[in-house]
């Protein structure tokens, strides 16, 4: 059983969530809370092996951390360190998705995707994969393209994290279009296991060089409570 | 001059007219001083002169000249060419009554009040006229004349007068060079000032608009999509319209104009949403697409229409014959084509095999997208799904959409 804990300030939202997941009969839902500090609430009071497999955060939730209107980056960060993040989102701003993602999350689906897909990214979160689906992949490929093409023309000595190697590139344009890992491993002429290799590397190459960023970000944040 | 009332001008002033108000400034005060130094010289020397009458009759007209020209500019906002032009040819006959009027006993020729004060005037000339070749023979009329006169009417020796009819061109140049940059900057100053306030505009509208889109967005949207998605709704025909609307929704909200005729993506986000009501639930990935502004309008009307109805084509196989309720259609603009592809899970179909949805499919498509010039790519086989790939050329920068290829 998968146990998922589930965060978001829309009632309808989460009880739709909720529905999804528990008529699977693999999942179970550990807590529905409303706001990152509930959570964390919820979480800190837990038996220890009762912290959830998953946690699907949505990202723009009146929280602690925020006032609704700013994307709660740093709740994804905390919430990475204790368990695995899939952030569900009504947003599908390319700044939002390659945020999260470097925030820590290992998925990002939207809430108009097919309970189907909620469902396989919950699950591929759950084994500890990178739940990518088409059209985060979509995403990422285009955002990872123009920054790739700015940073060659600004030449800037920062670290913006990394290029994609042509292959990393190649995978991610072919699950945006709908394919399989399998699928696109045989476009490709490799094994499926190296197309999950070059989804994960995607996935550490967003996370490198913003670390200092994250850093200097929670340094600038005013009386979080501590969490466990 | 109505923009300068008490109250706020209707429209700012632009820096190019600024600029040659300025201009016009230093003209005026430049003729004031060529005509202070006509007063200084009379005022030393008009005992020596042959016929004081007729000197003093010239130095009235010349400054009532100057007088009327500065009127007629002022009115005007900037130094006008052709009065320029009429004022060089007055000044260049000035010279020559001047010099003829005031023929020395003595061999000095600076008592030709007009040389200083045309010379000081002739700023005018640098400033009224654009193009370098103009200005140069405007000035020769000056400085030949001023050349002539001294000859003829003073005897002055060749080597005396030539640094002097050349100190024309050289003040004339300088003016026109410091002009011209003027005028460069404040053209520059207006042009930075309009994008400016462009962008303001856009900035501003976008904040609009995404206050509005974060609160649809936020609350109605998500409950529709919610709604559309459960089992809340028994009534199947019911949750897809939901599921249609959602989808328009989403589409307001993320920017598209959903009634934009011609509108590549627009068009594939209506194609979306019609498809949706039949129960098929198709995931458009168009972020490339969103990020090129530019090239969605290098597509001609009927290139983009064969392409989102080939992609129609393709995507209603999908509700009809594969047996799932999911489909991805992305979209791409690269550098030089444009390629949309539909991808399905399901039980997909053999190609050879002589079968009413396949083999129509293929090669309805492709005649739809021949006919533009562009090419489709069917590939399937069974329970691996299908793709269909459609690609068109797309125009070079600058051809724009008048080049549509011819129909067969």
């Amino acid at each position: 059983m998968i146990r998922v804990a589930i965060m978001d300030d829309h009632p309808v939202a989460r009880r739709g969530m909720a529905q999804i997941l528990l008529e699977t009969g693999r999942i179970e839902l550990s807590v529905s809370a409303a706001s990152p500090s509930e959570l964390a609430e919820w979480l800190s009071a837990a038996a220890p092996g009762g912290s959830p497999d998953v946690v699907v955060l949505d990202l723009y939730s009146d929280g602690l951390y925020s006032d609704g209107h700013e994307p709660c980056m740093a709740s994804i960060s905390d919430f990475s360190e204790m368990s695995r993040v899939l952030v569900m989102s009504a947003s599908g701003r390319p700044e939002d998705v390659v945020g999260a993602v470097r925030a820590g999350a290992t998925g990002y689906v939207t809430k108009h995707a097919s309970p189907e897909m909620f469902v396989s990214a919950v699950e591929t979160v759950a084994a500890g994969g990178f739940a990518l689906s088409s059209q985060l992949a979509d995403i990422l490929h285009s955002e990872l393209a123009r920054s790739a093409a700015h940073a060659s023309r600004r030449r800037s000595g920062r670290a913006t994290g990394g290029e994609l190697s042509a292959r990393e590139e190649e995978t991610l344009g072919l699950i945006a279009q709908g394919f399989t890992h399998a699928q696109a491993a045989s476009r490709m002429g490799v094994s499926k296991a190296t197309v999950d290799t070059y989804v994960e590397r995607v996935r550490a190459k967003l996370r490198l060089g913003n670390k200092a960023e994250l850093t200097r970000a929670a340094l600038a944040r005013p009386n979080r409570p501590p969490l466990p | 001059m109505i923009a300068e009332a008490g109250t706020a001008p209707a429209e700012p002033v632009t820096a190019a007219a600024l600029t040659e108000r300025a201009l016009l400034k230093a003209l005026a005060w430049f003729r004031v001083g060529g005509l202070v130094q006509i007063a200084i010289a009379l005022a030393l020397n008009l005992a020596r002169y042959p016929h004081v009458g007729r000197v003093l009759v010239m130095v009235g007209v010349v400054a009532a000249e100057s007088v009327v020209l500065i009127a007629v500019c002022t009115a005007r906002g900037r130094v006008a060419p052709g009065w320029i032009l009429a004022d060089v040819l007055f000044c260049a006959s000035s010279l020559a009554l001047g010099a003829a009027m005031i023929t020395p006993s003595y061999g000095h020729s600076w008592v030709h009040f007009m040389y200083p004060f045309t010379i000081i005037t002739s700023f005018g000339i640098g400033v009224a006229f654009r193009r370098v070749t103009t200005m140069v023979t405007v000035t020769a009329v000056l400085s030949l004349s001023y050349a002539v006169s001294a000859i003829v009417f003073h005897r002055d020796p060749i080597w005396n007068v030539l640094p002097n009819a050349l100190s024309y061109h050289a003040n004339t140049l300088v003016a026109w060079t410091v002009t011209r940059q003027l005028r460069r900057s404040g053209h520059a100053a207006d042009g930075s000032r309009a994008e400016a306030i462009a962008r303001a505009t856009e900035l501003a509208e976008e904040r609009e608009r995404s206050k509005h889109a974060r609160i649809l967005h936020d609350h109605a949207l998500q409950t529709l999509e919610t709604i559309a998605q459960g089992p809340w709704l028994a009534d199947a025909e019911l949750r897809a319209h939901v599921g249609a609307e959602a989808a328009r929704l989403r589409a307001l909200v993320e920017g598209v104009r959903p009634d934009a005729a011609g509108d590549l993506e627009a068009e594939l986000h209506a194609l979306v949403r019609r498809l949706a009501c039949t129960g098929l639930r198709v995931t458009y990935n168009g972020a490339h697409l969103r990020k090129t502004d530019g090239r969605r309008t290098r597509l001609s009307p009927e290139v983009s229409a064969a392409v989102v109805d080939a992609a129609g084509e393709a995507l209603t196989n999908v509700a009809k014959h594969a047996g799932v309720t999911t489909a991805t259609l992305h979209a791409r603009a690269g550098n030089d084509r444009l390629t949309v592809t539909v991808v399905d899970q399901g039980r997909g179909f053999d190609p050879d095999a002589v079968r009413d949805g396949g083999v129509g499919l293929e090669i309805s498509i492709r005649r739809r997208m021949r006919d533009v010039g562009g090419e489709a790519r069917v590939e399937s086989s069974a329970g691996q799904g299908t793709c269909v790939e459609l690609t068109v050329p797309l125009a070079s920068p600058g051809a724009g959409d008048a080049r549509s290829p011819s129909r067969r």
